[in-house]
């Protein structure tokens, strides 16, 4: 019986048309040079093999891993701490070894750098290492529009207005020229997809490189900023109306009256409530979550040691400045 | 030790300046239910559990390998450069915009049923179309090789080994064939001082590898972020007795 959590939020790739028009193609066929998922696994772990017989190193009995029934409210909020850690929903992507070797690389990176837990819509400060600037350091601040990719390739992208030119820059998150990843501002936002700033005016997307960081407590939940966005007339870059996007004011026109013209959109699907197998590929299996608790778990217990979170948690609870939850837009 | 099983020696044509013989590797031992009696002799012979996938190699005689030995990925070397082979995706049977690049025609503007079409086949002089002329049909599913990419990491607990190029061909979990580069350029490295295991790998109890070896430009996730402190930017100067253009007042 496999237990269904809640649904996983959308990481978007770049060039989403193009990828998923392939893997449709790719999914319907039929591959005979290939094996099956069943049987690589089975081979693996069989006695039959050659590698358990000369072995370079040994291999050691892995642990089991810890059956749990119930899961608490910290274990299922990893996935959106950690959103980088979480399976492709295509399973035909996938292999086991290589997300377990990739996570022990994306975990060894950081304990060198500390990554904050940040969501689309925040405002964060990086700096990057570079050999051409002035000081060899390169530092930029801007609203976190997107997060794609799985894995080590994981990426987000800020966006700023720069002398009133509009600069949207792409940083991989486990690049090593990366000094330090900064959360000035921590909030939520009503999209995952934040690109629709660029057909708005650009109050909305100014943000000042001297903000002071705004600090919570540790134990409020993550404020979400209803702002509403307005856009500019058209053209646009892209179909905004025909998307359904919450955070932003559509032009007064008679065509949105119409439901005919709303329901002739491409987003606009009622049937995918009754999708099982939809449902199905959106949710993390039981074991996957087991796995990937156990290693995040094993290296927030190294870190507790090493940085001395405790003492920092300590100084925060003795401010007094609680911040309001309805924040109004930075210009 | 049967030599039939370890060097067929029936196609002379394929031979140079000698004996070369034939090394048939498998992979994937698998139950012998599902394979016929015929399948299952080769195996016997050799002493070894049936594979699922036989391929073969030409090697010479000073590389020949008693059968039963099992391959591993510390058979390569971190720093050396590899061929690889495998047949690409298959995409099925795909029109002339996917799998040629074509640009079609407009969508509106009048245009009767020319959405996703070539255009012309040939010209009026011959009255026939021209040889060789792209059009739908299967695309993918081709044996394509790679030459002359380099391993960059090894790992020896899992035998993985990590491999640069623009992209290995062929979908996850597909057979890919892997041998040592015939490009000139990569086999002047392979001397007599510095070579890798030959004939193979063989594992030792006392000489054990570590888990996971790298290359020596390659940054590890275990070091430090990377500072450019000692990067010279190289000035630029002008060239003398350059030719400028001036205004003419």
């Amino acid at each position: 019986m496999i237990k269904i959590y809640e649904k996983l939020p959308n990481l978007l790739r770049r060039n989403t048309n193009s990828i998923k028009q392939t893997v449709e193609l790719v999914l319907s066929r039929n591959y005979t040079n290939t094996v099956p998922d069943k049987i690589l696994e089975k081979a693996r772990r069989s006695r039959l093999g050659a590698a358990v017989k000369g072995p370079a190193v040994q291999i050691e009995n892995e642990p089991k891993l810890e059956q749990a029934n119930k899961y608490t409210e910290a274990e299922r909020d990893y996935k959106y701490i950690y959103p980088d850690f979480l399976p492709n929903p295509v399973y035909y992507f996938r292999d086991k070894i290589r997300e377990r070797l990739e996570r022990n690389d994306m975990l060894n990176r950081r304990k060198q750098i500390t990554i904050p837990e940040f969501y689309v819509g925040s405002i964060l400060a990086v700096t990057v290492s570079d050999p051409y600037a002035p000081g060899k350091t390169n530092r930029f601040v801007g609203i976190c529009i997107r997060r794609d990719d799985y894995g080590l390739r994981h990426s987000f992208t800020l966006r700023n207005v720069v002398d009133g030119l509009g600069v949207e820059i792409l940083y991989d998150m486990y690049n090593p020229t990366i000094q330090t990843i900064e959360v000035l501002k921590l909030e939520k936002r009503l999209d995952d997809n934040l690109s629709y700033l660029q057909d708005c005016p650009p109050e909305y997307s100014t943000i000042p490189f001297d903000l002071q960081p705004v600090k919570l407590l540790p134990g409020m939940k993550v404020p979400v900023n209803t702002t509403k966005v307005p856009l500019k007339k058209k053209p646009w870059r892209h179909a905004w109306d025909r998307k359904s996007l919450r955070g932003v004011i559509l032009p007064e026109i008679k065509r949105y009256e119409h439901e005919e013209y709303m329901q002739s959109t491409s987003e606009f699907k009622p049937y995918q409530k009754w999708d099982l197998m939809k449902n199905y590929r959106e949710t993390i299996h039981d074991d996957d979550h087991r796995e990937i608790i156990q290693d995040i778990k094993k290296f927030e217990s190294e870190i507790t040691d090493k940085r001395e979170v405790i003492t920092a948690a300590k100084k925060l609870v003795r401010t007094r400045n609680i911040p309001s939850e309805n924040s109004t837009p930075n210009k | 030790m049967n030599e039939r099983n370890n060097i067929y020696n029936n196609n002379t044509k394929r031979t140079k300046n000698g004996m070369l013989g034939m090394a048939i590797v498998g992979a994937i031992s698998s139950d012998p239910r599902n394979y016929t009696s015929q399948y299952l002799d080769i195996f016997r012979n050799a002493g070894v559990s049936p594979k699922r996938k036989l391929t073969k190699f030409m090697i010479s005689q000073n590389a020949v390998v008693q059968p039963g030995t099992p391959l591993h990925a510390a058979h390569f070397r971190v720093g050396d450069y590899v061929d690889i082979g495998s047949h690409t995706i298959g995409f099925g049977f795909q029109g002339v915009m996917k799998r040629w690049g074509f640009k079609g025609g407009p969508r509106s503007h009048g245009s009767t049923k020319f959405h996703r079409k070539r255009g012309s086949i040939g010209s009026g002089r011959d009255r026939r179309p021209i040889k060789g002329m792209k059009m739908a049909g299967r695309m993918g599913c081709k044996w394509r090789q790679l030459m002359g990419l380099k391993i960059w990491r090894i790992n020896n607990k899992y035998n993985i080994l990590y491999i640069q190029g623009p992209v290995i061909p062929g979908p996850t979990h597909s057979y890919v064939r892997i041998n040592d580069s015939c490009l000139p350029k990569n086999r002047e490295q392979i001397t007599q001082e510095s070579h890798p295991p030959f004939p193979t790998y063989y594992p030792d109890e006392k000489e054990k590898l570590p888990e996971e070896i790298f290359d020596k430009g390659l940054h590890q996730f275990n070091d430090s972020t990377i500072k450019f402190e000692n990067f010279e930017v190289k000035k630029i100067t002008k060239r003398e007795g350059a030719k400028i253009a001036k205004i003419k007042n």
